[in-house]
């Protein structure tokens, strides 16, 4: 359940970060989460496909429609420049964040 | 397609109301990942049916998803929404200037928003700004519908009392024939547009309880002789105001995502809005009035998306008396 609460705030990073690596479509960007998590990040496909969509509306990703090899139509996600820009601030958000969460948290231990 | 898959996707495709081209790319990339997780399950010892309906079920129920696309997809581009405001700052215009009693500049302005209207759907694709154009455009039929019918009544009753007509019988005649016919042109667009998203008829009509209250205040003050028009330009503030805040409140809907608040919106608005004409009136209503107006407003605005909520519910239960199940045991809407 905590997973689930830490994972809403974090769901369009974690979905550029992915994206940066390779495109990919949905049901690909649940199963790397999860690989990449050891099982620790499950996405739900309720919220996966409004929030790519939602990204996809403010020009952080690009959506394409793929032929497979095997005949199947895909909807492949790119990430684009705006995406990349976002994505450094992000990251750069989140060290300063985590290292001041890890002072004050682990301060104890 | 597997039957619990279409019905799935029927059932979500019923609650999207957005456009078909964007539907179709939803529902066609969800399908995919639904098959996609099925065919996973199966090769790991799952039978097809069971499979299938194990990756509905985890995609949510088709509400809960529907709902967060309507969020995503429906806020209108800041272009839509310049757009889409344009007629009710030109009715807001033509009352802050006192410019409606100049009877060709006002069929200019109508013929030219109805000419922008007829282009923009002519192709039978409408885009999201056009709604408000449409509702000005049907204003006309709406309206003179109701003014024919009043005639209509005064004098079929006259008729039967007097047993003479108030007015010409060619005139009675070509109402009775004008009625059933402006009728039709409203409930065919009114329908069209229902197709797509009741809450889009809500919108176009968003301005009709206030131009009938004002051309059924016109025809209390007596109509549009020269003499009386000092005299209704009094309440022209209090117009343009509202049809200011017509234009404001058509922003906020095409800009804000989820559906209830739209609802709300619109309700709560028209609500203000009504009192404001109320209280412009040269004459007091009372609170009994001004409530049943109120009342009214908001329940003919809303009626279509209780209509919709009605519709929906009927092809659920066809749905299950065809043993259909739409939403299997195990969906619940937080996803």
């Amino acid at each position: 359940m905590q997973q689930q609460e830490l994972l809403k705030g974090n769901t369009d990073t974690l979905l550029l970060a992915l994206l940066l690596g390779e495109p990919m479509y949905g049901y690909q960007i649940v199963k790397e989460v999860n690989l990449r998590s050891s099982g620790y990040f499950a996405f739900k496909e309720g919220t996966l496909y409004p929030a790519l969509h939602r990204l996809e509306r403010a020009k952080l990703i690009e959506g394409r429609w793929e032929d497979t090899p095997n005949g199947v139509r895909r909807r492949y996600y790119f990430i684009t420049e705006r995406g990349k820009q976002e994505l450094r601030d992000r990251q750069s958000e989140w060290r300063r964040f985590s290292s001041a969460m890890n002072s004050v948290m682990l301060a104890e231990t | 397609m597997p039957g619990t898959v279409n019905k799935y996707l029927n059932s979500l495709a019923s609650r999207l109301h957005l456009d078909p081209n964007r539907e179709q790319e939803i529902l066609e990339e969800l399908q995919g990942h639904i098959e996609d997780k099925a065919a996973e399950m199966e090769a790991a010892g799952l039978d097809r049916e069971a499979a299938l309906t194990s990756a509905i079920e985890e995609m949510g129920a088709p509400r809960a998803v529907a709902s967060r696309m309507y969020a995503v997809h429906s806020p209108g581009v800041w272009r839509d929404v310049a757009l889409a405001v344009v007629p009710h700052f030109l009715l807001a215009a033509l009352f802050a200037l006192h410019l409606w009693s100049h009877y060709f500049l006002v069929s200019v302005v109508l013929v030219c928003i109805a000419f922008v209207t007829w282009r923009n759907w002519r192709a039978g694709r409408p885009s999201q700004w056009s709604y408000t154009w449409m509702g000005y455009t049907l204003a006309a039929p709406a309206i003179s519908w109701l003014l024919s019918l009043i005639t209509l009544g005064y004098g079929g009753w006259t008729l039967i009392t007097t047993g003479h007509l108030p007015f010409n019988t060619v005139l009675f005649l070509l109402l009775i024939g004008y009625v059933p016919f402006s009728m039709w042109i409203v409930f065919n667009v009114v329908s069209k547009i229902a197709r797509r998203d009741w809450l889009l008829v809500s919108l176009t009509a968003l301005p009709f309880p206030f131009l009938t209250s004002w051309v059924l205040f016109l025809n209390w003050s007596g109509g549009l002789w020269a003499d009386h028009v000092e005299r209704i330009q009094q309440t022209d503030t209090a117009r343009a105001f509202i049809f200011l805040a017509l234009a404001i409140t058509t922003a906020v809907f095409l800009k804000v995502g989820p559906r209830l608040l739209r609802i709300g919106l619109l309700a709560v608005i028209t609500s203000i809005l009504i009192v404001i004409t109320a209280l412009s009136l040269p004459v007091d209503l009372g609170f009994v009035a001004v409530g049943l107006m109120i009342l009214a407003s908001v329940a003919f605005l809303l009626s279509p998306a209780v209509l919709e909520a009605k519709v929906s519910r009927r092809n659920g239960l066809q749905s299950a008396g065809q043993g259909g199940d739409d939403m299997a045991p195990g969906f619940s809407d937080s996803v």
